[in-house]
């Protein structure tokens, strides 16, 4: 992509756009990662999924540094979000967050949200900034929605709203949360399609979080699952299909993560 | 041993009834229950059944079935609540030592994390009226009105009905001792002093700060300030920065009028109840209040608006859960704002006229 649009764009574009090294981390006392290597090279398109409560979330928390990690190293773009300064302000230009439910600003326009990431770069919302808020909206379709409030918008718009807000500074990796929870199977489909044709034109990097099979399987070049914190499998969707552990080959077979389900309680029988 | 002989139909009466009566027994010893004849089981029934067997295995006894029918074991099954959990691991008493120091150490690290939020509340403030971190321009202008402006209505009427309440009170006393014309003494030194900042930091906690909770509250249930986080802004300049600029510039002014809202009402009494002059009124009031005063009033006003503002911006931010978590967050703003501008003025009370 052209480099030539953000001032002072880092030289870091042959290295690893996302690193993972033995990540531990959690809340409070509560160890959720326990030893998590991830790596992701420029141009993937890379799912991490798992069940639930296996830590997808936590470590995209992590990586975007809302949290702190408890050891390891992360490094996205080069540099350690959750150590506020300039390398991460770098690192955070260069890269867009599509939340699960948007987390579009609610007291302001879907045009201004759009904006708002130029706005925080100290360009005032008009002209120039206007109009690439602007085609990215009409590129996600969302044109029309200008100066609507995210309340009023559907949960499938309000993520089409929200793509366009982080695509608005042509970054180089995005992330996803669960990119199709919570819409109907058609909107999904859409929104995989639209991911996938920004990938392809944009020749953006895309690290989703998921545990939607469907998209997995149209969109993703290689996998990461995890299960209770650690990383149970780590190559491309061909080998997780063929080769890799049961769990796995599972997981893509019948849509679901069997979990653990616990023994059953066995009463005495006597005849 | 008891040996128990079970229904062939296991329902609702008999979970609520004998089956229930059965836990004594488990509780006492081995129990057999024999259900050879079992035909149907509903929900309730294979329910206290489950029931019955953890009370007698947590009781360290034994409990059998003999020769049950398959609809019984098929419906146990079907309702089966998993293994026992493992028996809480013996955590070793907490000597009243042990919890003072935990109580301790969380007072400190409430205090620091405190101390973190306002430096990085001032410094957030300063970097936006630098301009080195943006707010969505003209966020402060919104904030005046929605935090100031639009609060004068309420902040002047209910000062002026309570100077209606306290002028009359205070002149009927005052009538007695032939002094009516101290009440305008009376209505400047405490509406300037006292009653016009106090009441407005009250009603601003109570309106303002409540707003401000919740509105950041929900902001971080719904990853709106993760949101923000990752595109680069800092919170404390793009949400908290605005929100004390607007208050600074705004409570002075909302204390100012409030006091004149009670000395206007303080005059409506002096001139129909007490029959004196506006003009009598005025002049005494003037010698009454110090240039002084009003100059602490609004840096009393300005406190308060630091201390309602830091408190409900902090509230909002750390509030981590769903719905119910805003609402006990936007209470704890109301009581704290409340508390510690009524612990703020007393300081000044005593730094200032003691």
């Amino acid at each position: 992509m052209n480099t030539e649009t953000v001032p002072g764009r880092k030289a870091s574009e042959n290295g690893p756009v996302l690193y993972v090294g033995h990540l531990r981390a959690g809340y409070g006392t509560r160890e959720i990662l326990k030893d998590v290597s991830v790596t992701v090279a420029a141009g993937e398109i890379r799912a991490i999924l798992g069940g639930s409560g296996s830590g997808k979330s936590t470590l995209l928390r992590n990586v975007l540094g809302l949290e702190k990690p408890w050891s390891g190293t992360v490094k996205v773009l080069g540099s350690d979000l959750s150590e506020p300064g300039p390398e991460a302000d770098l690192a955070l230009s260069q890269l867009g967050v599509l939340f699960q439910d948007g987390a579009l600003v609610t007291s302001l326009t879907v045009g201004q949200n759009t904006m708002l990431p130029l706005v925080l770069d100290g360009i005032p919302p008009t002209g120039a900034v206007q109009e690439l808020a602007r085609a990215r909206l009409s590129q996600v379709g969302m044109a029309d929605a200008w100066s609507r409030f995210p309340a009023e918008l559907s949960g499938g718009m309000r993520k089409r709203a929200s793509l366009a807000r982080a695509l608005v500074r042509e970054p180089r990796l995005l992330f996803c949360d669960e990119p199709s929870a919570g819409l109907d199977p058609l909107t999904a489909r859409e929104l995989d399609n639209l991911l996938l044709e920004l990938h392809g034109s944009l020749g953006l990097t895309l690290v989703m979080v998921s545990h939607e099979i469907e998209s997995i399987k149209l969109l993703a070049q290689k996998i990461v699952y995890l299960r209770e914190g650690a990383v149970l499998f780590d190559g491309t969707m061909q080998d997780a299909l063929q080769s890799g552990p049961d769990r796995v080959r599972d997981f893509f077979a019948r849509c679901v993560d069997p979990g653990d389900r616990p023994e059953p309680s066995t009463w005495e029988t006597i005849p | 041993m008891a040996e128990i002989q079970l229904p062939t139909r296991l329902q609702r009466e008999w979970a609520l009834g004998e089956g229930a009566g059965l836990e004594m027994l488990a509780r006492d010893g081995d129990l057999v229950l024999s259900g050879s004849k079992v035909e149907e089981v509903d929900v309730l029934a294979a329910g206290a059944l489950q029931h019955l067997r953890r009370i007698s295995r947590e009781n360290g006894h034994k409990i059998s079935l003999r020769a049950p029918s398959q609809v019984l074991l098929d419906r146990l099954a079907a309702h089966d609540p998993g293994p026992d959990a493992p028996p809480p691991a013996a955590t070793a008493p907490r000597t009243a030592l042990v919890r003072l120091g935990q109580s301790g150490w969380d007072a400190i690290a409430h205090v620091s994390e405190a101390w973190a939020f306002g430096v990085a509340m001032v410094l957030g403030t300063w970097s936006l009226v630098a301009r080195r971190e943006h707010a969505w321009p003209g966020a402060t202008w919104r904030q005046l009105y929605e935090l100031g402006a639009s609060a004068l209505p309420v902040v002047v009427l209910l000062t002026g009905l309570i100077g209606l309440t306290l002028a009359l009170l205070m002149g009927q006393q005052l009538a007695i001792y032939g002094e009516s014309i101290h009440l305008a003494t009376f209505m400047g030194i405490s509406f300037v002093r006292e009653v016009g900042p106090m009441l407005t930091a009250v009603i601003i906690a109570g309106r303002s700060g409540s707003a401000i909770t919740a509105e950041l509250a929900s902001m971080s249930v719904q990853q709106e300030v993760d949101a923000l986080r990752t595109l680069g802004a800092r919170e404390a300049s793009f949400l908290v920065a605005p929100r004390l600029l607007a208050l600074l510039v705004a409570m002075p002014f909302l204390s100012l009028f409030a006091s004149a809202s009670g000395i206007l009402a303080g005059l409506a009494v002096a001139v129909f109840q007490l029959e004196l002059s506006p003009a009598v009124y005025f002049q005494i009031l003037v010698q009454s209040i110090q240039l002084r005063d009003v100059f602490y009033t609004v840096l009393k006003s300005a406190v308060f608006a630091a201390i309602i503002v830091f408190i409900a911006c902090r509230n909002g931010l750390a509030t981590r859960g769903g719905s119910d978590a805003v609402g006990r967050a936007t209470t704890d703003t109301v009581v704290a704002g409340i508390f510690w501008t009524v612990v703020a003025d007393c300081v000044f009370a005593l730094v200032l006229y003691l």
